[in-house]
């Protein structure tokens, strides 16, 4: 199948197909163009069918057969340029050349196209076009793939979609792809169901489809070894989410180690500024037990009475803060009461005899994945305090250097963990990890359906984004090029996508995960 | 382009209508069957660029045949360039400029020769030949026949298709249209109803009866209808398919589906390619670059 050059127009280079092409070349489909030793590689922008004899319809009006001849259709390309392979040294661009030939670029060409990175999770090009999503070919029908840059997982990604378009999947594989080919390590927090639980399973499926894009890729199904489920020791996730015993493990949260900052993650509805009044207070009374060594009294109900007979002294605190300057304050009737009922359903997480604590040097371990459940009755206090007293841990291993092993941390739903306007200063660790993650090579994932929950201050410095079907308008604020007819026909693990360091990646199909994905009827 | 003075037979008159003057209906339906697979099928037509200079006249055509290939229409084009001048002086300096006292009729003659040995060389064998414009007569009658004799010879049907005429050879012969229609296309237009066609009628040379042509009117759109001009060898040897090659001329002329130009449709895909291929060289600019002076007319007008 050929293409023939037209010319160019708008900074576009125009083709017509061949009268061997019998079809439309999709939107996204690379060609090559071969003028002696240069090589030129356009992307497709726009594919379109011409009719070059514009039949009349009158004859289908009259119920008689139209001539083949005149249905004749072309494909007419505007495509961009987006690579040249060239040896020209004088500074100058090559032309291309009217009635120059393409064809359809082949993986290699493609690659070079893409910048040609040597390691990355391999996901498949696609298109969307006339509202079907298929993947990208080359002539001998095989999938073209791109290996999506390693680094970009430690410039901070977006993943959105509506429930159950392939979100969870790609996290999954990305996970894997950390954990096996990275050897980093991957924290999650799972939200909802058993989405991340099963990680320890081979994938199971029936698709033919899909199996062939393992088949393509060279891999097989298999479960991640080194895995753990971490949950609140309260509740029993074996029985109820069907989680083998091996890879469970209950945990609590331990007042006397526990950062005051992560007390944060208790508190709703109260202004930032309120809220930091809250550590300050912690931390003099977490100092004062340290102080007196009384095991007895240095448990979080023991906090929370303590924090409620301030009432008696007209809610006036000693405060300490990270400095180690003493002082006092007086809260707020308001920030008070919310307070203290915030206390009433986070004693139960803490101090806990029959479950350990987790710390840095549980998840920091090489081709581990930890998953933390907090899909449980009053989870995301849990997960809020869990999740900002381990970034802070594990931000400080890292600037100590303790260790060097690279972490993924997949927060889904995060406006469950951190307010959608909360300031750097309410961010706490996790404002520093996204800043400083790549230096670190500690990266973020974070997934929701509706990109508008990613904390504010957080969204200028993701730097890759992966839509899959979701709300439009949303998308484009945030530099995803797609019409609303193309968005809303991504079929299933299809996604448009702008990926750091890889511009030419506009459709992406994400494989299946080789763990944790149970298709219907297997 | 105007060739009254070619008239064919060019020494010719209407002998007789060879069926009842009546209008007969056309079949589209039937038309449509063999329009596939029933003979090959060919049509032309040409378009020319005239350029008018002080030092002379040129012509640059573009003859155009189309094949209906299985999925397309098969293109072939020639493409001419003549220089007429009366100046002893230019000719002189090439071989490739024409020496001509009569640029116009020249050209008309070079044309028509070009047009048919065209024809004859790349017209496929065993299939039907719609040619756009007259039977032609005049200078140029013996190389016509030659090429009917020709196409007979390759099993090849030749149908000739006028569009514009202004010519009676029937309202002025048949003693009861005399006086009465501006022309035979005025008669034809009054008498048919769309989807019809006119008996055939003969024009035969007055001494040699067998240089003759068959021809009847059709209308397929209420619209100007057009002529259908058989050579008599060809109408007596295929005389049992004509009636059906009427009927595909019928359908190609709906498949058209144009009342502003209701061609065959083969014959305006040829057409369309003739032209676009003419456009592959700016005659203008290429006579004004070797330094012919333009007339008055050819800046105002062109051609």
């Amino acid at each position: 199948m050929t293409w023939i050059v037209l010319g160019e127009k708008n900074g576009r280079i125009q083709l017509v197909s061949k009268g061997n092409v019998r079809g439309l070349l999709p939107k996204g489909s690379y060609l090559t163009i071969e003028e002696g030793k240069t090589k030129f590689i356009l992307r497709v922008d726009e594919s379109q069918q011409i009719q070059p004899y514009s039949p009349s319809s009158m004859i289908i009006d009259m119920d008689l057969k139209p001539l083949q001849q005149d249905q004749k259709c072309q494909n007419i390309i505007n495509a961009y340029r987006v690579k040249d392979l060239t040896t020209r040294e004088d500074g100058l661009i090559d032309y291309i050349k009217p009635q120059s030939i393409a064809r359809r670029s082949n993986q290699d060409e493609i690659d070079l196209a893409m910048g040609g990175n040597e390691n990355g999770p391999r996901v498949f090009l696609a298109t969307v076009h006339s509202s079907q999503n298929q993947l990208l070919i080359d002539e001998n029908k095989k999938l073209i793939t791109t290996k999506l840059p390693e680094d970009m997982f430690f410039h901070q990604m977006l993943v959105c979609g509506k429930t159950g378009r392939g979100k969870t999947v790609a996290l999954k594989y990305l996970a894997q792809y950390f954990v096996e080919q990275l050897n980093g390590t991957v924290l999650a927090i799972n939200v909802k169901e058993a989405d991340f639980l099963k990680m320890n399973k081979r994938s199971l499926t029936k698709n033919s489809s899909l199996l062939n894009e393992w088949k393509m890729l060279g891999e097989k199904a298999h479960g991640i070894d080194n895995f753990i489920v971490y949950h609140p020791a309260t509740e029993n996730i074996c029985v109820s989410k069907g989680i083998d015993l091996d890879i469970a493990k209950p945990i609590t949260l331990d007042v006397k180690d526990i950062d005051p900052e992560a007390l944060i993650g208790l508190l709703n509805r109260i202004s930032d500024i309120g809220a930091q009044n809250l550590p300050n207070i912690f931390r003099f009374w977490q100092e004062l037990r340290r102080k007196e060594g009384n095991g007895d009294n240095f448990t979080f109900s023991n906090f929370a009475t303590y924090f409620s007979n301030a009432e008696n002294d007209a809610l006036h605190f000693r405060t300490l803060n990270s400095r180690g300057d003493e002082s006092d304050l007086t809260l707020h009737r308001g920030t008070f009461e919310n307070i203290r009922r915030c206390f009433d359903s986070a004693i139960e997480f803490f101090d806990n005899d029959a479950a350990e604590c987790l710390d840095e040097t549980d998840i920091l371990v090489t081709g581990k994945m930890s998953v933390i459940d907090v899909a449980v009755r009053n989870g995301s206090q849990f997960g809020s305090i869990l999740l900002r007293h381990l970034l802070h841990k594990i931000v400080n291993a890292k600037d100590k250097q303790i260790s060097n092993v690279p972490i993924l941390i997949i927060i889904d739903e995060v406006h469950q963990f951190y307010n959608s306007d909360a300031s750097s200063e309410a961010l706490g660790d996790l404002d520093t990890i996204c800043r400083t993650g790549r230096s670190k090579k500690i990266g973020v994932i974070f997934s929701s359906q509706n990109p508008s929950d990613i904390p504010r201050g957080l969204s200028s410095v993701i730097n890759s984004k992966i839509f899959f079907k979701s709300d439009t308008t949303l998308a484009k604020s945030h530099g995803i090029l797609i019409s609303t007819a193309e968005m809303e026909s991504l079929k299933k693990g299809f996604a448009a996508a702008s990926i750091h360091d890889l511009p030419q990646a506009k459709i992406l199909k994400f494989p299946l995960s080789f763990a944790g994905v149970f298709e219907d009827g297997d | 382009m105007d060739l009254q003075n070619y008239i064919f037979p060019p020494n010719g008159e209407l002998i007789t209508p060879i069926e009842n003057i009546s209008a007969y209906d056309l079949n589209a339906k039937n038309g449509e069957k063999l329009s596939n697979g029933f003979r090959p099928i060919a049509a032309y037509d040409e378009s020319i660029n005239k350029f008018a200079g002080l030092e002379g006249t040129s012509y640059f055509t573009s003859h155009s045949i189309i094949l209906l290939g299985n999925n397309d229409f098969l293109p072939t084009n020639l493409l001419t360039l003549y220089f007429y001048t009366r100046s002893k002086n230019i000719t002189d300096k090439s071989s490739y400029i024409k020496y001509s006292n009569d640029p116009d009729m020249d050209s008309k003659k070079d044309y028509i020769k070009d047009k048919i040995n065209f024809l004859v060389e790349n017209v496929p064998p065993k299939s039907i030949l719609f040619v756009d414009g007259p039977l032609i007569g005049g200078d140029v009658y013996t190389i016509m026949i030659h090429a009917i004799n020709k196409f007979l010879e390759k099993d090849t049907i030749p149908i000739f298709f006028v569009k514009n005429s202004s010519s009676n050879l029937v309202t002025d012969n048949v003693a009861s249209l005399k006086n009465k229609y501006n022309s035979d296309m005025h008669w034809a237009y009054q008498f048919l109803k769309t989807g019809q066609r006119t008996s055939y009628f003969r024009y035969a040379d007055k001494v040699n009866a067998k240089n003759a042509k068959i021809f009847c009117y059709f209308k397929s759109f209420n619209v100007s209808p057009q002529r259908v001009e058989f050579h008599i060898a060809t109408f007596d040897k295929y005389n049992d398919i004509i009636p059906s090659i009427m009927d595909l001329i019928h359908y190609f002329v709906l498949v058209q589906g144009s009342t502003k130009n209701p061609q065959v449709r083969p014959i305006a895909v040829a057409e369309k390619y003739a032209r676009d291929t003419l456009n592959l060289i700016d005659l203008n600019k290429l006579m004004k670059n070797s330094g012919i002076i333009p007339t008055m007319n050819q800046e105002r007008f062109a051609w």
